[in-house]
């Protein structure tokens, strides 16, 4: 019994080897369909995986950061100049009972790039924060390690970035016996911790403190200083915390809306090949069902090796994915870290979590563009028998149904723009527009096609245009992809070109001051703009002062202007009325940027409440100005508003405006021992400011450039997948006489002319989008709306690459045509009778 | 690991010097190498002996006191300073100087039946934050001071001493009404059978008067107090765990300093000091003294003994020593037993006891 029990098992085994030998064979016998489902899949995990590393690791970096900046969070004894100053300060406060913990910080240029040390005492410093700088909190020091901190020649920890630049620098610099320094990656980059006496010792501080922090929970404004800190210390309270993670959102969601584009076109690939695998091996299917296997472990079959093919292709996918990532870094980080001051490091690992995820999202894919394949077995009668043209026939039918669906899309999106709010609104809207375009093409090209037939006069022509609409239905799925591709490509560009212009023409009118300076403090300000009154080539000094207040809870700065001709000859109001500057001169008029006119509703006009030393104080809107790249809800008004109504504003802020830039920054660098980072000119300022968008439209750049590419994979694939059933298309003027070269070239004209009006068909869609990201997804991320500009040369240049693409992804095809053997295409009429 | 643990692990290395396992109770037992050694040769030298040596491993500054407030309720208050090297001074060190090898830590304590409070506080070297000079006398860390008045009490030394921590905090007036007296040979004091020492003295006659507060309620206190000076570079002995301390004041007016160390296999290495009402020190050899814990109480996972028999038959001692509070545990980052005793039998006496490495 057992043993024929034993034995039916292994029949059984031996059974389903036999079976799933017979339908795995079909990727033997057609590898390109497998090539086309492995390169899809993995360029459509690759692009998702690699947008996901890049968030994940942006936000881990955050998290880092915000670990950091928790000391921003403790109160902090400063002194009155903003300068180091004498450490018996510490022990002298400490024996009055102030529970003071000192910070040293320095910073030091290597290669470009700012390292800042802080240097802390551990002793005294227990709850692991080290003020605005930095954190071991979740260092696991043993004794010696602590010791070893202290000791000369003592331990800097730093991100993996930081350390190897670190030791670069002590090499280079040949410093005495250098501090050890040990990677550490939860530390935040191009900061550096180390003891009190190894800082001080390595940025020749000997003797001096930047801040002592005092306890979180001390009520900071009762500390009562002792002679004679009392004279020199003061008060610095707490920072307020940023919130990284709310500040980046915007800009994450916008790399994940990119990554999304990208899997979706990539699916678009993996839906055809899946499709046309699974009809062309119906036949088989059928006989194999009829051989007696079940539905039940057929389906098993498939989906186990749907499942495996996924798992493959995945694994490519996250590799790629890594890779894609670890380019786009630098550009990420350089963006994240001028736009919103986030530190992300520059070195990414190949994650567990991007594995399972990359692979997961690959699996979910497929199985989704397999579930009608699937359904078509479940459903599959034995009697039935339809070919591969019926597939075909039935495609031609779907036209119908997507522009059907394009009609939803649109209204979706329609709804979207009408009655949604926020970010996801506003890509709603977006991908609205894009599934709607896409799905409306076949219809678009169909009708042309009829057109060009309808014109046609040759036998051949006739047949050159009815055969375009015949192929139509096999390659509609890869011209929705080249037109996503294009149509994203043209909207990203314009707007990026776009924003390139106006930001440009917003420098020029906003940095019209020659040099911008920060003094150290109140005093030494005072004494540079006393000093630069009497110097002959400054024409003017106009400090910007400085507030922070708060409309209904929430942060907003207030920046003070002084009246001058610089202010009212070069800005520009997106509103205004007609006596903004006169109104805002005589006090309780203040101008407002844009992004607070849209978070309140509030523009030219209306008033808002801001909380002033005084209490809350209303003041009329009179001009909304653009402010580019600020994340932040910004009041203007003139600098003895500010100062009246924030008494303790800071006035370290200066604009110069003098012919001879170079000169009066060397003065003033000489002369009042100002860090040359602190005065800067309005070239070096404005190239810095452009540098920063820069690099994030690279990313926009690179990503739109990726979905492109995997456009015209898509492209290549379908031509291949089809270049088989294609020869029973051209047999019959191959048997006409038409030489197979001719063919080869018609084959070559029909995809080229299908593909220039996909092109043209993405023009109004680029546009579309365009609009879209300037005028409504901007809005939702970044608070200001950018005017709509055309480029039309950049969408010839997109168009003709797209052109390029195809033709690549045709020459392949049309050559094999033409070299296909007689035999071969006589061979189709053989089952003629 | 939290900087918090992490500050623990950074005392535990600091009291432990650099070797890789500490030795005997908190490393104590760790070989000194380069340190100054202690020899019986070396005389004791007031005032200078007050102030630090920086040539030494560890030192501590120790009082400790029996306190009755005006509504007849007993405290205990201790106030403990320990300077710890972890390389031995080789130069005077800058003034105004972060030291990196020299810390300190301060413990204070308020005792009472009912209650037991404890703090901590720690300091690096050489930055003026934590300390002691001679002349005048003064030891401090942060805020916490043991300093010498410019006001003296007839010839006597006079002394201000505070400290605070969570929930309560006191300042005592102290005036010395008796001479210093010198444990073991002079001040020398030897602390096993392989020969580690200590120099060690004491000054048993502090009369106290001041305030202590505890959970917000402030008290008029007075009484006595104890103090101990000791320093040392290995004063335990490689299997030493711990120590037994007693200090006891006899109503009749003597008094009694004894203290029993603790090997791996519990044997204790015993000494002690009998001091009459004027001074007079007689060493006791450990065979003369017979010291048996009685009672154990479970405090803070460990089995710690809380009653003692103390018998020293040649002054005819047969007496119990018991705490005021079973509880007196410091929970500081090496924790330890101290406390306010009393003891009866055949003698009555009230004093402190301090027992370690349980």
């Amino acid at each position: 019994m057992t043993r024929s029990l034993t034995n039916t098992h292994a029949s059984e085994q031996a059974g389903l080897l036999v079976v799933a030998h017979a339908l795995f064979s079909h990727w033997r016998r057609h590898k390109i369909q497998a090539i086309t489902l492995v390169v899809g899949l993995a360029s459509a995990t690759a692009l998702w995986t690699a947008v996901q590393a890049l968030n994940s690791h942006a936000r881990a970096n955050y998290a880092a950061a915000a670990a950091t900046v928790e000391g921003v969070n403790r109160p902090a004894l400063v002194s009155n100049e903003g300068t180091a100053f004498d450490q018996r300060a510490f022990a002298a406060l400490r024996r009055a009972g102030i529970d003071v913990t000192p910070v040293i910080v320095g910073r030091f240029l290597h290669q470009n790039t700012v390292i800042e040390l802080t240097g802390i005492d551990p002793v005294t410093n227990r709850n692991g924060t080290f003020g605005s700088t930095g954190s071991v909190e979740h260092t696991a020091l043993d004794g010696q390690q602590m010791l070893a901190f202290i000791q000369p020649p003592g331990v800097l920890y730093a991100s993996t970035d930081t350390a190897v630049q670190l030791e670069a620098y002590f090499s280079s610099q040949r410093i005495e016996s250098p501090p050890k320094v040990v990677a550490r990656p939860d530390l935040t980059n191009g900061m550096a911790i180390g003891d009190v006496t190894t800082v001080q010792r390595l940025m020749a501080l000997e003797g001096r403190l930047s801040k002592l922090l005092l306890p979180a929970s001390a009520p900071a404004e009762l500390v009562d200083l002792p002679s004679p800190w009392n004279q020199t210390l003061r008060l610095e309270e707490a920072a307020q915390q940023v919130d990284l993670n709310g500040l980046t959102d915007s800009f994450h969601l916008n790399l994940t809306a990119f990554g999304l584009l990208c899997f979706l076109v990539g699916l678009f690939i993996v839906y055809s090949a899946i499709g046309l695998a699974i009809e062309d091996r119906l036949s088989s299917i059928r006989t194999l069902r009829i051989c007696g296997v079940s539905r039940r472990r057929l389906l098993g079959l498939m989906i186990v090796e749907m499942t495996g093919l996924a798992i493959i292709a995945g694994s490519i996918g996250v590799v790629l994915g890594y890779f894609i990532a670890s380019l786009l870094l630098p550009d990420i980080a350089a963006s994240l870290r001028g736009l919103y001051g986030a530190r992300i490091s520059g070195s990414l690992s190949l994650d567990t979590s991007w594995w399972v995820g990359g692979i997961a999202i690959s699996v979910l894919g497929v199985l989704a563009a397999a579930l009608g394949g699937f359904f078509r077995v479940s459903k599959m009668s034995l009697l039935e028998f339809k070919g591969t043209d019926a597939w075909r026939a039935k495609q031609n039918k779907t036209i119908t149904i997507k522009a059907t669906l394009a009609l939803v899309f649109l209204t979706l999106a329609l709804i979207s723009y009408g009655f949604g709010q926020g970010l996801m609104a506003a890509f709603g809207v977006m991908a609205g527009i894009l599934l709607a375009a896409a799905f409306l093409l076949p219809l678009l090209l169909k009708a042309f096609l009829a057109i060009g037939l309808r014109f046609a006069s040759t036998p051949l022509s006739r047949w050159f245009w009815a055969d375009a609409r015949q192929q139509l239905t096999g390659l509609s799925l890869a011209l929705m992809a080249l037109m996503l591709a294009l149509g994203t490509n043209i909207g990203v560009s314009g707007m990026v070109s776009g924003f390139r212009d106006t930001f440009d023409a917003f420098l020029e009118e906003r940095l019209s001051a020659d040099l911008y300076l920060l003094a150290a403090s109140k005093n030494q300000g005072r004494a540079i703009a006393a000093w630069a009154a009497g110097q002959s080539e400054i024409e003017a000094v106009l400090p910007i002062t400085g507030a922070s207040s708060q409309i209904g809870g929430q942060p907003v700065n207030i920046a003070g202007f002084e009246d001058h001709a610089s202010y009212r000859d070069t800005w520009s109001f997106l509103e205004a009325t007609h006596d903004v500057w006169d109104r805002t001169v005589s006090g309780g008029s203040v101008l407002v940027n844009e992004q607070l006119a849209r978070r309140y509703t509030s523009w030219v006009n209306s008033t808002i409440s801001l909380e002033t030393a005084a209490g809350p104080q209303v003041f009329t809107i009179v001009g909304v100005y653009s402010d580019y790249g600020n994340p932040l809800a910004e009041v203007r008004m003139v600098n003895q508003s500010v100062e009246a109504n924030w008494p303790d504003a800071t006035q370290r802020r200066f604009a110069l405006i003098t012919s001879a830039g170079d000169q009066v920054r060397a003065a003033i660098i000489s002369e009042f021992d100002l860090p040359g980072s602190q005065i800067i000119n309005q070239a070096a300022l404005k190239s810095f400011s452009r540098g920063i968008f820069e690099k994030t439209f690279t990313i926009s750049d690179a990503l739109s450039g990726l979905t492109l590419g995997v456009a015209a994979i898509a492209m290549f694939t379908s031509l291949l997948a089809l270049s088989s059933a294609r020869i029973s298309g051209v047999a019959p003027l191959w048997a006409m006489g038409v030489a197979r070269k001719k063919l080869a070239f018609y084959e070559l004209k029909k995809i080229l002319l299908l593909a220039i009006l996909t092109a043209v068909a993405a023009i109004p869609l680029g546009i579309a989008i365009t609009w879209c990201l300037v005028a409504v997804v901007n809005v939702e991320a970044f608070g200001w709306r950018l005017p709509l500009h055309l480029f039309p040369s950049q969408w010839a240049i997109i168009g003709l690459l797209g052109l390029l693409s195809a033709l690549v992804a045709a020459i392949y095809p049309a050559l094999k045509l033409q070299k296909t053997p007689p035999a071969l295409l006589s061979k189709v009429f053989a089952n003629d009778h | 690991m939290t900087i918090k643990s992490l500050f623990l692990a950074l005392i535990a290395s600091f009291v432990m010097a650099t070797t890789a396992v500490g030795q005997g109770f908190a490393g104590l037992g760790d070989k000194a190498e380069g340190f100054e050694k202690v020899v019986p040769e070396r005389a004791i030298q007031f005032p200078k002996d007050f102030g630090t040596h920086p040539n030494f491993r560890i030192e501590w500054w120790y009082v400790t006191a029996n306190l009755t407030a005006e509504d007849g309720r007993h405290f205990g208050a201790q106030w403990t300073l320990f300077r710890q090297a972890t390389q031995p001074a080789t130069e005077t060190p800058a003034q105004n100087h972060w030291s990196t090898s020299e810390f300190w830590m301060g413990h204070a304590a308020v005792t009472s039946a009912e209650q037991h409070f404890s703090a901590e506080k720690i300091a690096r070297g050489g930055i003026g934050q934590a300390g002691a000079k001679h002349e005048p006398f003064e030891a401090w860390i942060d805020d916490w001071n043991f300093a010498e008045m410019q006001v003296k009490t007839g010839s006597q030394p006079a002394y201000q001493i505070n400290a605070w921590g969570d929930n309560f905090g006191y300042t005592l007036d102290v005036v010395s009404t008796g001479p210093i007296v010198l444990h073991g040979d002079a001040g020398y004091s030897v602390k096993s059978d392989a020969g580690q020492a200590s120099y060690y003295f004491s000054n048993p006659f502090l009369k106290v008067s001041g305030t202590i507060n505890v959970d917000g309620e402030r008290l008029q206190v007075s009484g006595n107090a104890w103090l101990d000076r000791e320093w040392s570079s290995q004063p335990l002995a490689s299997d030493q765990k711990g120590w037994d301390w007693f200090s006891l004041r006899f109503e009749t007016g003597e008094k009694l300093m004894l203290f029993g160390l603790r090997n791996n296999s519990n044997q204790s290495f015993k000494s002690g000091t009998w001091i009459t009402h004027d001074g007079q020190t007689e060493k006791l050899a450990g065979p003369l003294i017979e010291l048996q814990p009685t009672r154990f109480a479970d405090i803070a996972g460990r089995r710690v003994p809380v009653k003692w028999s103390v018998k020293i038959p040649s002054k005819n001692i047969a007496i119990t020593i018991g705490a005021l509070n079973d509880n007196s545990w410091m929970t500081t980052s090496i924790s330890y037993w101290e406390g306010p005793v009393t003891a009866t039998g055949s003698h009555k006496a009230i004093g402190y006891l301090e027992m370690t490495g349980y």
